[in-house]
C-alpha cells in the first residue's frame, strides 16, 4: 500500500479509530492489532511477501530467546551466525540471486569460458532490506548485550512489521523502537497534530516536487548519450532534488504517521543539501542507514581506530557495502565507491570538521564561506547521484563525458524545467528557514488561524500541482 | 482526543468548503454534463442533472479553454430546441458524429450545426447528434432511431477518429453498438449494447465542484461510479488484426449499404476530419498525434462511398478547406492544446459542408422535396 494512495487515505484513519478506541483495553490488544493493520498494509502488495516478513521476524525473534537462555558465548556466536544466515541469505536470494549468475556468466564469457546465461524468475520483496537490516540490528545488540531480548512475540513481531516504517525506513534500531511497544500510549494532541503536519510536508515533497521534478528527469535520464549538456547539468542537479523529496517525504510520511499512534521514529533526514562537508551531509542524510553501517560494519571492521591507510579502506569498503545495499547494480556499487573515495579525500585535506547545529545559526543567510563549503559539498553529491540514477555504466559514462566535453545536444530549453526548478527554489527556501526544526512544517508557534491559513494553501498546491498517479517511492526498490 | 477530533473535524469541513469555493469560483472546475442510456442502448445528456454549464480542461484551465455547453430538450448539447417533423416549418438536416459534434470543445453557439444553420440562414433547420468516439455502427444505429423521430432530409456524418475500425470491438465501457462478423450467415450482427441506469449517487457528487476537479481535472478515481468499467463480454475478441485489412471493407460496405437503405431518395454526406492531416498543414508534422488508423479508415470509407452498392452517398475530406482557409487567414483551427476543433474550425467545416450540399444539388433537392410534403407549412402550424 503506497502512502500517496486512496488506499493508505482510507486505510489510517480505520487504523487510527480502531487503535485509539482500544486505548483501554490491555497492551497486547493494541499491539496485535498493529501487527494485524502492519501485515494488512504489507500484504496489500503481495500476499506472498507475508511469508518472508514472518520468516525474518521469527528467525530473530527465536534467536534472541535462544540467547537468553545461554551464558555460553561460543552458543551466542553461533546463534549470531544463523541470524545472519538466515537474514542475508533471504536478502541475497531475493536481491542479488540474478545480479551475481549474470556478472558470473558476463566475466566466464568474457574468458570464453561459456555462453548464454539463464537468470531465475524473482520478485523482488518490498522494503526487504529495511525490515531484515532491522531484525539483523536486534540480534546483533541482543549478542553485545545493549538490549534486552524480548519474550513477547507480539511486541517483536509488531517492532519488525510497524507499518509506517517497515518498507522505506527508517530502520529503526531495537532499543528506541522496541520499548515503545511495552509502554501504554496515552494519545498526545500536540503530537498528533505535528504528525499530520510532518505527513503533509511528506506528501507535499513526493506528490508536488519529487513526482513533478522525476517526469523531466525521466526525459533527460532516457537518453542521455543525446542530451546537450545544459539538459544533463539541471537533469542530474533535479534527479538529486527527486531522490532527496521522495526518500525524505516517505520519511515524513512515516514519523508523522507513527506519531498519530503514540510512536517516536528517528530522524531520517536533517536538511543534508544544507551540510557544509561531506562527513556532514553522510550525519544529515538516510541517517539510519547511515549510522547502521557505521554501527555494523565500519566499527567491527576497525572504524577509525586503525593506522590510516586501513582507516580509509574501512571507510571505502562500508561505502561500496552500503551502495550494494541499494541494489543488484555495478551503478550502485560504484556510487558507494565514489562516496568512500571522496570522503576519504576530505579526510586526506582535513574537510571533516563535526558541525554541531544547523548552518548560519542566528542569520538569515549564509556567509559566503557557509556558502561555499554548501556549493562545493553538493558538487560530488549531485555527480554521484547521476550514477546512482544511471542503470549501466554506459549510460553513466555517456552522461559524465556529456557534462565535461560540454556535449552540444537536445536542449528543449530553459521553459521546459522551469516549473520543476520552481518547486526546487520554493522547497529549499521553506526548507532553508525551517531548518532548525524537526521538519519544514513544524509551525506549532503559530497563531492557530494563521496555521490554518499555511494548510488550506498547501492542500489547495497538492491539489493544484501534485500527482495523483501513485508513482512508487524511489526507496521501495532497494 | 474527543478536543482533537472535533478539531480535526472543524478543519476537514472547513477545508472542503474552502476548496469548494476556490474550484467554484476562482479556479474553475469543469462542469460535464452527465449521460443516461435510453432505451435501445443510446447515449443522451441527461437533462435532469445540468442544463447548462462549461467544459474545461487542465489543472489551470484559463478563461478562454472554457467551453460553454447546454443541454436541449432532447438531451444533445445544442443551442436549438429540437421539434419532431409535426413541429417543423422547414427542412431539417441532422448532423450525427463524435466529439467533434459532441462539441464540449468549443462554445455551444460556435458548433458546425450553428454555423451551418447561420451559413444557410435559417432556411433549414440543423439538429447535432453527437458522442465522443461514437463508432459507424453506434451512429448508423443513431441515424435510424433519429430518422424515426425527426425525419431529417438530409443526413451529415462527422467523423474524426477511426470510426470504422472501432465498429468491430466492444468498447471499453460497453456504450455503444458494435458489429458482430457472423461468417456463417456470410454477414454482419449489430450487437446492441446493455442498458444502464445512472447513478444518482454520482450524479449526486458531480454536483460538487470539488469532486469534479478532482475527478476530471486531475483524474483521481475517488468516485468510481463516475467511470464505471464492467466486464462485458465482447464477442469480436477472437478476431485477429492480420484478418482486419479484409474484414474492414466487408464491415464498411455492410454498414454503408444498410445506412443506404435507410435513406431512401435523401442525401448522406460523410465528412472526414483527418487531424493528422490537418497538423500537416502548419508545416510541424510531427506535433501531431499519430494515429494511422484515423488516416487509413477514412481512406477506405472515402473509396467506398464512390462505389454504386452506396447510392445517395458522398464523401468529403476537409483537408482541402482546412488548409485554404490556413492559407488565407492564418488562423489555427484547434481548441488549445486539444485536436478537436475550435469555432474557427467549427465555421471552417461547416462553410466546406454547405459548399458541398450545395454543389451536389443536396439542399435543392431536399428544400424541393420539404415544399412537396409541406406545401402550405405555416397554414399547418396555424400561423
Amino acid at each position: 500500500m503506497l502512502f500517496n494512495s486512496l488506499a493508505f487515505a482510507v486505510f489510517l484513519p480505520v487504523v487510527f479509530a480502531v487503535y485509539w478506541s482500544l486505548q483501554k483495553t490491555p497492551l497486547r490488544y493494541q499491539n496485535l492489532f498493529l501487527l494485524l493493520a502492519s501485515y494488512v498494509f504489507y500484504g496489500w502488495w503481495d500476499v506472498r511477501f507475508l511469508l518472508l516478513l514472518f520468516v525474518s521476524s521469527l528467525c530473530d525473534y527465536l534467536v534472541g530467546m535462544f540467547m537468553t537462555g545461554t551464558a555460553s558465548h561460543r552458543r551466542k556466536r553461533s546463534l549470531l551466525i544463523v541470524s545472519l544466515a538466515v537474514n542475508l541469505a533471504l536478502l541475497g536470494f531475493f536481491k542479488y540471486c540474478n545480479f551475481f549468475i549474470e556478472s558470473a556468466s558476463t566475466l566466464l564469457r568474457d574468458l570464453g569460458l561459456g555462453h548464454g546465461t539463464r537468470t531465475l524468475r524473482i520478485i523482488l520483496p518490498v522494503g526487504i532490506s529495511f525490515y531484515t537490516f532491522q531484525t539483523l540490528s536486534y540480534t546483533i545488540d541482543v549478542y553485545r548485550g545493549k538490549v534486552r531480548p524480548t519474550r513477547d512475540f507480539i511486541s517483536f513481531f509488531s517492532f519488525v512489521s510497524f507499518f509506517p516504517q517497515l518498507v522505506a525506513g527508517p530502520v529503526e534500531r531495537a532499543k528506541n523502537l522496541l520499548p515503545q511497544f511495552y509502554v501504554r500510549r496515552t494519545f498526545d494532541p500536540r503530537r498528533a497534530s505535528d504528525g499530520m503536519r510532518q505527513m503533509l510536508w511528506g506528501l507535499i515533497k513526493k506528490m508536488v516536487v519529487a513526482d513533478n521534478v522525476g517526469t523531466l528527469v525521466d526525459y533527460v535520464f532516457a537518453n542521455p548519450g543525446d542530451m546537450g549538456w545544459q539538459c544533463l547539468l539541471i537533469g542530474g542537479a533535479l534527479f538529486s532534488v527527486q531522490i532527496y523529496c521522495d526518500f525524505s517525504g516517505y520519511t515524513d510520511i512515516a514519523i508523522g504517521s507513527a506519531r498519530l499512534f503514540g510512536f517516536d521514529l528517528m530522524t531520517n533526514f536533517a536538511y543534508p543539501y544544507f551540510s557544509r562537508n561531506l562527513a556532514e551531509f553522510w550525519s544529515r542524510w538516510n541517517i539510519s542507514i547511515s549510522s547502521w553501517f557505521r554501527e555494523y560494519v565500519y566499527i567491527p571492521l576497525g572504524g577509525s581506530r586503525v593506522g590510516p591507510v586501513r582507516h580509509a579502506v574501512n571507510l571505502v569498503l562500508t561505502f561500496t557495502i552500503s551502495g550494494l545495499w541499494h541494489g543488484a547494480y555495478w551503478t550502485f556499487l560504484l556510487w558507494g565507491f565514489l562516496h568512500g573515495l571522496f570522503y576519504v579525500l576530505t579526510m586526506v585535506t582535513g574537510h571533516t570538521r563535526r558541525y554541531e547545529g544547523p548552518v548560519a545559526p542566528g542569520r538569515v543567510l549564509p556567509s559566503l564561506r557557509e556558502a561555499l563549503c554548501i556549493l562545493l559539498t553538493l558538487i560530488p553529491v549531485v555527480l554521484t547521484a547521476v550514477i546512482f540514477r544511471t542503470r549501466t555504466m554506459r549510460d553513466a559514462a555517456a552522461f559524465m563525458q556529456g557534462l565535461l566535453i560540454l556535449r552540444s545536444g537536445t536542449w528543449p530549453g530553459i521553459g521546459f524545467f522551469l516549473q520543476g526548478l520552481t518547486f526546487t527554489g520554493v522547497l529549499f527556501l521553506v526548507e532553508w528557514l525551517q531548518r532548525r526544526r524537526a521538519h519544514g512544517l513544524e509551525i506549532s508557534r503559530l497563531p492557530r488561524a494563521l496555521r490554518w491559513a499555511v494548510y488550506y494553501a498547501l492542500i489547495t498546491v497538492l491539489i493544484l500541482f501534485g500527482s495523483f498517479t501513485e508513482h512508487a517511492f524511489i526507496y521501495f526498490q532497494f | 482526543m474527543r478536543r482533537w477530533i472535533t478539531t480535526l473535524v472543524l478543519f476537514t469541513v472547513s477545508c472542503i468548503l474552502f476548496l469548494e469555493m476556490l474550484f467554484r469560483f476562482v479556479i474553475p472546475a469543469c462542469e460535464l454534463p452527465a449521460w443516461m442510456q435510453l432505451e435501445g442502448g443510446f447515449m443522451v445528456f441527461d437533462r435532469g442533472y445540468q442544463e447548462q454549464g462549461y467544459h474545461a480542461t487542465g489543472r489551470f484551465p484559463s478563461v478562454s479553454s472554457m467551453h460553454r455547453w447546454r443541454i436541449n430538450n432532447d438531451g444533445w448539447n445544442s443551442t436549438f430546441r429540437y421539434r419532431r417533423v409535426a413541429g417543423r416549418d422547414r427542412p431539417l438536416i441532422a448532423l450525427l458524429g463524435d466529439s467533434g459534434v459532441e462539441g464540449l470543445w468549443s462554445d455551444v453557439e460556435e458548433h458546425i450545426d450553428a454555423w451551418i444553420h447561420q451559413e444557410l440562414k435559417g432556411t433549414f433547420d440543423v439538429y447535432a447528434f453527437g458522442r465522443h468516439a461514437q463508432p459507424l455502427v453506434e451512429i448508423m444505429m443513431l441515424m435510424e432511431r433519429v430518422d424515426s423521430i425527426y425525419k431529417p432530409d438530409i443526413f451529415v456524418v462527422f467523423l474524426g477518429h477511426d470510426a470504422l475500425l472501432s465498429s468491430l470491438t466492444r468498447d471499453a465501457y460497453g456504450e455503444y453498438h458494435y458489429l458482430f462478423p457472423a461468417p456463417l450467415l456470410g454477414s454482419f450482427l449489430v450487437v446492441a449494447p446493455d442498458v444502464r441506469e445512472p447513478s444518482g449517487l454520482a450524479r449526486a457528487a458531480m454536483r460538487s465542484a470539488l469532486v469534479r476537479f478532482l475527478a476530471f481535472q486531475i483524474n483521481l478515481e475517488i468516485f468510481p461510479l463516475t467511470n464505471v468499467t464492467l466486464e462485458y463480454p465482447d464477442l469480436s475478441g477472437w478476431l485477429r488484426d492480420s484478418w482486419m485489412e479484409r474484414l474492414l471493407p466487408l464491415a464498411g460496405r455492410h454498414m454503408l449499404a444498410r445506412m443506404s437503405s435507410t435513406l431512401g431518395d435523401r442525401r448522406l454526406l460523410i465528412v472526414g476530419d483527418s487531424w493528422i492531416r490537418r497538423y500537416s498543414i502548419y508545416g510541424e508534422p510531427s506535433n501531431a498525434p499519430s494515429t494511422e488508423t484515423v488516416d487509413d479508415g477514412l481512406a477506405l470509407l472515402d473509396s467506398l462511398c464512390s462505389r454504386k452498392s452506396t447510392p445517395g452517398i458522398d464523401f468529403l475530406d476537409l483537408t482541402d478547406a482546412y488548409r485554404a482557409a490556413w492559407d488565407s487567414t492564418g488562423t489555427c483551427f484547434e481548441s488549445g492544446t486539444s485536436r478537436h476543433l475550435n469555432g474557427y474550425g467549427n465555421s471552417v467545416a461547416a462553410h466546406a459542408i454547405v459548399r458541398r450540399l450545395q454543389h451536389s444539388g443536396a439542399l435543392r433537392m431536399a428544400a424541393a422535396s420539404w415544399r412537396d410534403r409541406n406545401p402550405h407549412p405555416e397554414q399547418r402550424l396555424g400561423r
